[in-house]
């Protein structure tokens, strides 16, 4: 170190000598910290606190793009499209079973039309689980030769039947139809067929083809 | 550490901007138009983009393939829808003719345009009802056979009505669905 020695002039002699700093003693004491590094933080603890802080950053972050993300629900609709029906009147994807009953309604508007003629066939057509009628047709006879056949049908999910008519003469022969439509998908046809000089019933076939109560009805 | 203190600081803000965010929801909706809808066609078969004329005459080959069947039928009545103009195609055709007993035979052919391809099916049943006594009294036997045609869309089907238990023209009726004479066109 350097040990002050007074002069009379005023002046200090500084002399300076090697030493260990290592070495302790009064007169030499030994070397301590600085005073801006505090006591107990050592570099390992730095190491921990720097890598604890950088993994809750870590875990920040990704907490950040999870709860920030785009969540996209696809919903697939497949469209339902009329598929057709086949030649018993019965939609394609449907169970359906066959009943020679008329339906009530069609046979009570061609017994009001007719005053109860005789019906020699009918056929009606049903899903099998709702029971929903899909086609009915029953053939009356009026009298000799001449015979009406009413046949009323829904398509579900149909669209709307155009209206047409044959002209009927009130004498035969007769050989025509009047179709008249009912709710989209739905129709009444009366096909008659009577022979020469045979009387043809064109107002109660016209009353049948225009009689609500001889349309189906199918759920849309 | 003072680049700990930066990062747990740093942590913090992002944890608190985590904590607000929520995902958000895009919902999609995606409509499969699937096939071509089938054309709806009127009571009497006639498809209502076409222009028809419907008579009570059923075509020949449908009652020839009848009479084929069932030699001893009677044919009471018919139906024909034809196309107007154009090929004059047939589009719907039925037979009803009657057999002994009081049996009653239909042939009905049909063609749906872009319909789907029908399936063969045959379905039987009975009229029934109970006596007095409880015991089942069967009226009369149906059977109706449904036969796709060559197109799709296309078929025939045969419904008969037989009074009583026996099942005589079943065979027959079977035969006339499966009958490629039967059956129409399609368009």
């Amino acid at each position: 170190m350097t040990p002050e020695h007074p002069t009379p002039s005023g002046w200090i002699d500084l002399e300076i000598t090697a030493t260990d700093p290592t070495a302790g003693g009064l007169g030499n004491p030994p070397l301590v910290a600085p005073a801006a590094s505090p006591r107990g933080v050592s570099g390992r603890t730095v190491v921990v606190a720097v890598t604890v802080a950088s993994l809750a950053l870590a875990i920040a972050i990704l907490g950040l793009l999870i709860r920030s993300r785009i969540v996209t629900t696809t919903t697939h609709i497949q469209a339902v499209v009329p598929r057709g029906v086949d030649a018993s009147g019965c939609p394609v994807d449907r169970t359906c079973r066959v009943s020679s009953n008329p339906e009530s309604a069609v046979l009570g508007a061609v017994d009001r039309a007719l005053d109860f003629p005789t019906v020699i066939g009918s056929v009606t057509v049903s899903d099998a689980p709702t029971n929903v009628t899909y086609r009915t047709t029953l053939t009356a006879v009026v009298n000799a030769g001449v015979t009406v056949t009413t046949t009323a049908q829904c398509v579900p999910g149909g669209s709307a039947v155009p209206e047409r008519s044959t002209g009927l003469a009130a004498t035969g022969p007769a050989d025509g139809a009047v179709v008249v439509p009912g709710a989209p998908g739905c129709s009444v046809v009366v096909v008659i067929r009577a022979p020469a000089d045979a009387p043809v019933p064109v107002q109660a076939i016209e009353h049948i083809a225009h009689d609500p109560s001889a349309q189906l009805h199918v759920g849309r | 550490m003072v680049a700990a203190t930066g990062i747990a600081a740093a942590a913090v803000v992002v944890g608190a901007a985590a904590g607000n965010a929520s995902p958000v929801h895009d919902t999609k909706t995606v409509v499969d138009p699937g096939p071509p809808a089938a054309v709806t066609t009127d009571a009497a078969g006639c498809p209502v983009t076409v222009q028809c004329t419907t008579s009570a005459t059923p075509p020949p080959q449908l009652r020839a393939a009848l009479l084929r069947a069932f030699p001893a039928a009677r044919v009471v009545t018919g139906e024909r829808t034809t196309e107007v103009g154009g090929q004059g195609l047939i589009l719907h055709a039925t037979v009803v003719g009657a057999l002994d007993g009081g049996a009653v035979v239909s042939a009905t052919a049909q063609c749906v345009p872009r319909g789907a391809t029908v399936v063969e099916q045959t379905v039987r049943s009975a009229n029934t009802s109970l006596d007095l006594a409880g015991n089942t009294v069967v009226h009369a036997r149906l059977l109706s056979e449904i036969v796709p045609g060559g197109a799709a869309g296309c078929s025939v089907q045969v419904f008969l009505d037989s009074p009583g238990v026996g099942t005589p023209w079943d065979a027959a009726a079977i035969s006339l669905a499966h009958d490629p004479a039967a059956q129409v066109a399609p368009r």
